[in-house]
């Protein structure tokens, strides 16, 4: 099966934050940006996360709905949660093999 | 804002551009985030993740005089060579190829209308690009003469189309393809004209073959050209595909 972040390249990674975001529900922008930012502890500017966005939902990760105003909440497909949990299985993995490493070296 | 937003491809803008000017009027882009928003830009243009799906419109007038002109200048340089190879007769071709080329430049502004679908200022730079090469045609070529015209074919012209094409934003693959055709043949052959590369007397059966293809397919890109727009922003959907 192919790795539809992998596809991606380098929006691979805001691109799993904000699947990540909408994990706990639909967002629109400025909540995703708000909250990638609060969770990476990093800076997600609004161009990358149009870019992240326009590929996730190309991919059909994640879709629009209706928009509220001006602003158009995403939510996560099946495909896109699916894809989520084996991106943080993987992490999840390979955060636990690096401690066991680092634990036996010390 | 806008002015940012402008940055990206007309279908991005359709498809995104509220959205993302409600997030920008949210949060005001720093310093860093106009680089990234610049950056992203590029990106959108390079790699295009939304796309126009091409609609309908009735031909316009502006369509059918730049296909006619398309046409007549592809007839005339097929007619010129076939004639003159047939008939042997003596003579000097070089007023019906120029003629030929002169209408075939002449059709340019047209194939940019019919990929924006509306006349703007540089449909009027190609016009007059056009109009002006078409007058320095009936003068004597000279070195004099020939830079500053090699200059205005060879930048302006092509420069105001490659532009146009540009902002058009989607990839239209036939857009690009009739851009290709028409913008660096008549480049060419004004060049080869010029510099007497391309036979203005009575040619034989080898230019003929040579020759005759241009002018065939000058004929049916004023065809296409007559039918009208290749491309309309109206629908946008986002089309599968890799990054």
């Amino acid at each position: 099966m192919t790795d539809p972040l992998g596809e991606i390249g380098r929006f691979a990674e805001p691109s799993l934050f904000i699947l990540a975001s909408l994990g706990e529900g639909p967002k629109h922008g400025y909540a995703i940006m708000a909250d990638v930012e609060a969770i990476s502890g990093g800076h997600l500017g609004p161009g990358t996360l149009y870019a992240a966005l326009a590929r996730l939902e190309r991919r059909g990760l994640i879709e629009a709905l209706e928009p509220e105003d001006r602003r158009r909440p995403y939510r996560l497909t099946g495909l896109g949660a699916g894809t989520l949990r084996t991106q943080l299985q993987g992490l999840s993995e390979f955060a636990k093999t690096g401690l066991q490493r680092l634990g036996d070296a010390g | 804002m806008s002015a940012l937003i402008r940055l990206y491809p007309a279908a991005w803008r359709a498809r995104y551009g509220l959205e993302f000017e409600a997030l920008l009027a949210e949060r005001p882009p720093s310093k860093r985030d106009l680089l990234d928003i610049v950056l992203a830009a590029v990106d959108a243009r390079l790699v295009p993740q939304v796309e126009a799906a091409p609609v309908a419109r009735q031909a316009r007038i502006t369509d059918r005089l730049a296909g006619a002109a398309a046409v007549a200048g592809g007839l005339i340089w097929s007619a010129t060579y076939l004639v003159g190879w047939l008939v042997q007769a003596d003579g000097d071709l070089s007023l019906p190829i120029l003629a030929a080329l002169g209408l075939m430049l002449l059709s340019l502004p047209g194939t940019y209308i019919v990929a924006y679908a509306r006349p703007v200022a540089l449909a009027g730079i190609a016009v007059a690009v056009s109009l002006a090469l078409l007058f320095a045609q009936v003068l004597p070529w000279d070195l004099i003469l020939l830079v500053p015209i090699l200059a205005i074919v060879g930048v302006l012209g092509p420069g105001a189309l490659a532009l146009a094409a540009a902002r058009a934003g989607t990839p239209a693959g036939g857009r690009w393809r009739l851009l290709l055709l028409t913008v660096p043949w008549p480049i060419i052959g004004s060049v080869a004209v010029a510099v007497g590369f391309v036979p203005t007397v009575l040619p034989g059966p080898v230019v003929v073959a040579s020759f005759l293809p241009l002018g065939l397919a000058w004929i049916v890109t004023g065809f296409r050209i007559a039918r009208g727009p290749i491309v309309s922003m109206s629908t946008v959907t986002t089309a599968g595909g890799t990054a």
